[in-house]
């Protein structure tokens, strides 16, 4: 509790993450909770691990490649997007999102990007080292 | 019980390299390994495979989706159409054992292109 408001937290000592989990939308659950790092330089959504998405088979909901987007990296690589639908469930506060999730083969980072922000109000605390989310209706 | 036998030279060389590597059993093991490796790139092909199949579907069909299913829910698995919903929920029962489908709302629209930001690579 801070002036009040209500704040649903992660330890963030080193970088900025969320709490989440991760669903097919048949239900298959990523185990349990995991503490996933927020990028303000990723567009879209959650980007999965290729071998979560495989074992969530997520292929089972998936977007056709003609539509899904490509990025381009720092370094000048191409990567082409595998997409489906999938759900984020937020342990500690109950919340269920639908969105679209990415991978592509070989990937192994888990990353929070802007798409699924701008659905959330988070507190970036770097001096208690931990990462809050506040409820949608606050306002300063 | 399987039993196999290998071309002396590839015997020799794998039971070298699977001794080197585990400190006990390391033929044994190696060996399990092996089948699970190749059954996983077997099943993945398939997979690709099955993928290919369902784009190709959808790049002949989608015309005629736009026309007539504007704003539905379509699932193309096996290379066809294999019916349309309201909800993701109505459609997922379509092809319980296709490895992958092409399942969109039609009409959704992705961006061309993703910032990645600096963290994304191969890996």
């Amino acid at each position: 509790m801070a002036n009040g408001v209500q704040l649903i937290c992660w330890d963030s000592s080193d970088r900025f993450g969320i709490g989440i989990q991760v669903t097919s939308p048949s239900g298959a659950m990523h185990s349990e909770e995991e503490v996933v790092q927020l990028d303000t330089g990723y567009s879209e959504e959650i980007l999965l691990p290729y071998s979560l998405f495989e074992s969530l088979n997520l292929r089972r909901w998936r977007l056709p490649s003609s539509i899904s987007p490509h990025g381009t990296t720092v370094t000048g690589q191409v990567i082409r997007f595998i997409e489906s639908h999938a759900d984020i469930v937020i342990p500690k506060t109950g919340e269920r999102h639908r969105v679209i999730a990415q991978t592509f083969e070989g990937n192994t980072r888990f990353l929070i990007g802007r798409a699924f922000l701008r659905r959330l109000k988070v507190l970036l605390d770097g001096v208690d080292q931990r990462t809050c989310l506040l409820p949608l209706n606050w306002n300063d | 019980m399987l039993k196999i036998e290998l071309p002396q030279k590839l015997q020799q060389e794998f039971e070298r390299a699977a001794k080197s590597f585990y400190s006990t059993d390391g033929v044994h093991q190696a060996l399990i390994e092996a089948v699970e490796l190749w059954l996983f790139q077997h099943q993945q092909s398939k997979v690709e495979e099955e993928a290919a199949t369902n784009d190709s579907a959808f790049e002949k069909l989608a015309l005629d989706l736009e026309k007539n299913y504007a704003g539905k829910w379509v699932v193309i698995a096996e290379g066809k159409l294999q019916g349309t919903g309201n909800s993701l929920t109505e459609v997922e029962a379509f092809a319980p054992n296709a490895k992958d489908r092409v399942v969109m709302l039609v009409g959704l629209r992705r961006p061309k292109t993703v910032e990645v930001g600096w963290q994304m690579a191969f890996n």
